[in-house]
């Protein structure tokens, strides 16, 4: 059976029903997390919180027929913005990768390379400015297309594809011959 | 070799971001709360708005009901301020209370102390006295008008609030119950005492929303001194946070 889609929940949460918009929760808190820590570090779990309970309570201005997810995405983004500048601390910004363990049966070596690995991405995207660093989390860690991205960032698709096309320029460039081109 | 658009998908899968195991309770129990009932705010956010009300607040109680006289006492107009008749919540424990033991100083703390005096408009102190220890923790809000500093030791915390006589700050209330307070002169300067536990909340200027509200122990103490509120939280004594204010530089 089909999924409920975005927009049935949609028309349960604006009546009210809490549950319908807790399915829409589940559906989207790990890549709103993972865009949210992208921005603003260590205080995404408090700015995804504070988007959804601000998308709950805005569901009455949401336009019928438009897409949910941009929209959600977009609230997100404003408040992992605005926790990103009222952060003193530069340092809890920057991103961390969670160590993978050696596993039976991988090469002995395999889990110390894939960290390392990822140890030196994450690193070159933490150098990333801001505009870039929030353009590779969209479509990479939230998953979201080119044109939802587009939305998301308020600019012509166009625009939103040289942006990434430019941070992933500068990923390639951090990261040597290594990269595939 | 890798790809990279694999390789940051594969990134996003690793992430090391936070995640709370009561996310999502906290999360369903502020999507049913009433809109004007509950908005959470960090441990850190809270912390340094509580500084402001309770300032406000435990002056309202002292020199209750002439409110235009703490105004202009404070220095802070248009603030709403009411006492509260219910009993305190029990403690969530999400948020701890400055001063708590164990602490460990930060090796950062001089550049962080260098940062902060640039975020804010006016001149922060630091007890001079040895049994203060080192710092553990200084947090900035520059959302206050001129700015507020939190600065944490192992025993004690002391808090400094820019305070605007046009701009009021956004925050509200309130002293729990018959709360009481003692009149105080503090390096010269009328201050108040609250030798027990209080009751703290904060709202949200942009959105109007009345906001979480948190159990914290006292005793506080406090007073204003040129265009600066100042607030030590954490010892127990009377005495002991005289000492403190009376060594700042």
């Amino acid at each position: 059976m089909d999924p409920i889609s975005d927009a049935e929940l949609v028309v349960s949460a604006r009546a009210g029903d809490v549950d319908a918009f807790t399915v829409l929760v589940e559906r989207y808190r790990l890549p709103a997390l993972r865009f949210a820590y992208g921005i603003a570090g260590d205080e995404a779990e408090d700015a995804v919180q504070d988007a959804f309970v601000n998308t709950f309570r805005k569901l009455d201005t949401f336009r019928p027929g438009s897409a949910f997810r941009p929209w959600l995405f977009t609230i997100v983004a404003n408040e992992a913005r605005n926790r990103r500048r009222s952060m003193s601390r530069r340092a809890s910004l920057e991103l961390r990768v969670r160590e993978q363990p050696q596993s039976a049966g991988a090469p002995a070596d395999a889990p110390a390379i894939e960290n390392e690995q990822r140890r030196r991405l994450v690193a070159a995207v933490n150098d990333l400015a801001d505009n870039h660093r929030e353009v590779v989390a969209l479509r990479f860690f939230a998953g979201l297309s080119e044109s939802e991205t587009a939305e998301v960032l308020s600019c012509p698709l166009g625009t939103a594809k040289s942006r990434l096309s430019r941070a992933l320029d500068i990923l390639r460039a951090a990261l040597g011959e290594e990269v595939m081109l | 070799v890798i790809d990279l658009d694999l390789a940051l998908t594969d990134l996003a899968e690793h992430l090391d971001h936070p995640a709370s195991v009561g996310w999502a309770a906290d999360l369903e129990r502020r999507l049913s709360a009433p809109v004007r009932a509950e908005r959470r705010l960090p441990a850190r956010v809270l912390l340094v708005a509580a500084a402001v009300f309770a300032v406000v607040a435990a002056s309202v109680v002292a020199i209750a009901p002439a409110r235009h006289a703490v105004a202009d006492w404070l220095g802070i107009g248009a603030v709403e301020i009411r006492r509260s008749d219910r009993p305190l919540p029990a403690s969530t424990g999400r948020h701890p209370v400055p001063g708590a033991t164990g602490a460990t100083p930060d090796p950062r703390a001089a550049a962080r102390l260098a940062a902060a005096r640039r975020a804010v408009s006016f001149a922060i102190v630091t007890p001079s006295i040895d049994s203060a220890g080192a710092l553990t923790a200084i947090d900035v809000d520059r959302r206050v008008p001129g700015g507020l500093v939190a600065l944490s030791y192992p025993r004690f915390t002391i808090v400094e609030i820019a305070t605007d006589p046009i701009q009021p700050p956004p925050l509200y209330k309130l002293l729990a119950g018959q709360t009481p307070t003692q009149q105080v002169t503090v390096n010269g300067e009328p201050g108040l005492w609250i030798p027990s536990i209080h009751e703290i909340g904060y709202s949200d200027r942009k959105t109007g929303f009345a906001t979480d509200t948190v159990r914290r122990s006292g005793p506080v103490l406090l007073w204003q001194h040129a265009g600066v509120t100042y607030r030590i939280e954490g010892l127990r004594s009377l005495a002991a946070a005289q000492a403190v204010a009376a060594s700042l530089r």
